[in-house]
């Protein structure tokens, strides 16, 4: 396994005059699964964003391994797989070309390879002729997986990967990451708890652009643990 | 797969795309074979006549001219879906985290537009050939209408691109071409202090070059105004591209 240290340094965003990130300082190793929660507004797409390099803090820094997010994009940016809230959907394409589309602008070596290998990942099989626009919602959800994984990256940002989806597709998602945990450092945005806890190795509460609290849940789990009672203290504490 | 490929894909699987393009080479047909009939009718006429009109004049001409017209909304459409249709399928989340550079993805969009805005003149272009090889016309002078007609488009469809990367919404990036082509073609209209010189407001219209390039003289200022608008508009498409990849 590649050692994955991503370090986020007092990164601050305003957009507008209004501060959407306020100084977060970070430090995330694999293997973990990390989960940003908070409220709407608190920050957490903005932050995904940044650290996947398409947005930029006006001060701070985001490294991984040596690398910087502003200085190296294109080299910081070919070890990130991002994965936006809203899929990406092509509808004159089918999902196939999608991903060679993805792959030829990605400008990933090997990209034959590579697209088999998201297709089996995401069990995207049964729909690879299908034009984009005709898939269901949980089709959709795992192409836009498969397209975060194409460069196979050091890191996956998924940005509310569970929005939308019914509770047999949120198993299904849930086992896809569970494989991909090992290989990749995973870095999730949700608002839902009971999946966070399910999932995460580590959880991170923002509100109004400030990182309060940052959880180790590895070695705590439920009953001993309620993940909701602690979000909900921290919305009261901080209203 | 690349994006010029894709960009294709986008208008040629449209049924709408196919069914305004019967429309137009249908358009495009009957005023062809209007302006035949009519130059035939009117032989008689122009037999008594000292300068009576060519084939050039009476046909060739007015066809393209009016090939002019229907491009303008033809590259509204189609130049003002290229980069404004990328908000209703967060294609701009891919535009922004690619690695390609801001150019290329300009340049391949471009290519791919000007391609599918041919296809549309194409039947004018093939029948105006025809009837030149039939009727023995100087080639070169029917490269150089043609030619105007493809610096025309060139330039038109450039602007629409700037224009759609402007807007967030596709329907209002189609309107705002069609009323900033509508007002550069009032432009050439204009005549004002035409009779004291060079009228400077029409020199900035893409028809009053067109006009001036289809005198059957190679104008070289005009050529000029085409191939530099081209370039400043894919320009500052890319510049625009840039702004968004790190404002999105």
């Amino acid at each position: 396994m590649v050692d994955i240290n991503l370090v986020i340094e007092s990164l601050s965003y305003v957009y507008q005059k209004q501060t959407i990130l306020n100084s977060i300082s970070l430090e995330l190793k694999n293997p973990q699964t990390i989960t940003l929660l908070g409220p709407n507004g608190a920050g957490k797409s903005t932050l995904l964003k940044t650290l996947a390099a398409i947005l930029y803090g006006q001060s701070g820094r985001v490294i991984l391994n040596q690398l910087d997010a502003e200085l190296n994009r294109k080299e910081y940016q070919s070890q990130i797989g991002y994965m936006p809230e809203a899929a990406l959907i092509m509808p004159e394409l089918t999902v196939k070309e999608q991903l060679q589309l993805l792959a030829t602008i990605n400008q990933i070596d090997e990209s034959q390879k590579a697209i088999d290998s998201v297709i089996n990942r995401c069990q995207l099989q049964a729909v690879v002729n299908k034009r984009t626009h005709k898939l269901s919602l949980g089709y959709k959800q795992r192409l836009n997986l498969a397209q975060a994984l194409l460069n196979d990256p050091k890191v996956l940002i998924l940005d509310e990967p569970l929005n939308g989806l019914d509770p047999h597709l949120i198993i299904e998602f849930r086992s896809i990451i569970n494989k991909l945990k090992n290989d990749v450092l995973i870095i999730m945005s949700t608002h839902y708890l009971a999946e966070a806890q399910l999932i995460s190795d580590r959880v991170l509460i923002m509100k109004n652009g400030h990182l309060i609290d940052d959880i180790e849940l590895k070695n705590i789990k439920p009953p001993d643990y309620d993940l909701e009672k602690v979000y909900l203290k921290h919305m009261e504490n901080n209203t | 797969m690349n994006l010029f490929q894709s960009e294709l894909k986008y208008y040629l699987r449209s049924p709408i795309i196919w069914v305004i393009m019967s429309l137009t080479a249908f358009l495009s047909g009957w005023s062809f074979l209007m302006s035949v009939d009519i130059f035939t009718a009117m032989q008689i006429k122009f037999v008594g006549m000292s300068d009576a009109p060519t084939l050039l004049q009476g046909i060739v001409t007015p066809v393209i001219t009016a090939q002019t017209k229907v491009q303008l909304l033809i590259i509204a459409i189609i130049g003002g879906l290229s980069f404004a249709r990328l908000n209703t399928n967060n294609g701009w989340s891919m535009i922004v985290s690619n690695q390609l550079n801001e150019w290329e993805i300009v340049r391949q969009k471009y290519l791919a537009n000007l391609v599918v805005v041919f296809l549309f003149v194409l039947p004018v272009v093939l029948s105006i050939m025809v009837l030149a090889y039939v009727a023995n016309l100087d080639f070169l002078v029917i490269i150089v209408v043609i030619m105007s007609l493809l610096l025309f488009i060139m330039w038109m469809l450039a602007i629409a691109l700037l224009l759609s990367c402007l807007v967030d919404n596709s329907g209002f990036a189609i309107l705002l071409c069609i009323v900033v082509f509508i007002f550069l073609w009032l432009l050439s209209q204009s005549t004002t202090n035409v009779e004291w010189g060079k009228n400077w407001i029409q020199v900035i219209s893409p028809f009053y070059h067109f006009k001036q390039i289809n005198n059957e003289v190679i104008n070289m200022a005009s050529i000029f105004f085409f191939v530099c608008g081209t370039f400043l508009s894919l320009s500052l498409t890319r510049l625009r591209l840039l702004h968004k990849r790190y404002t999105i």
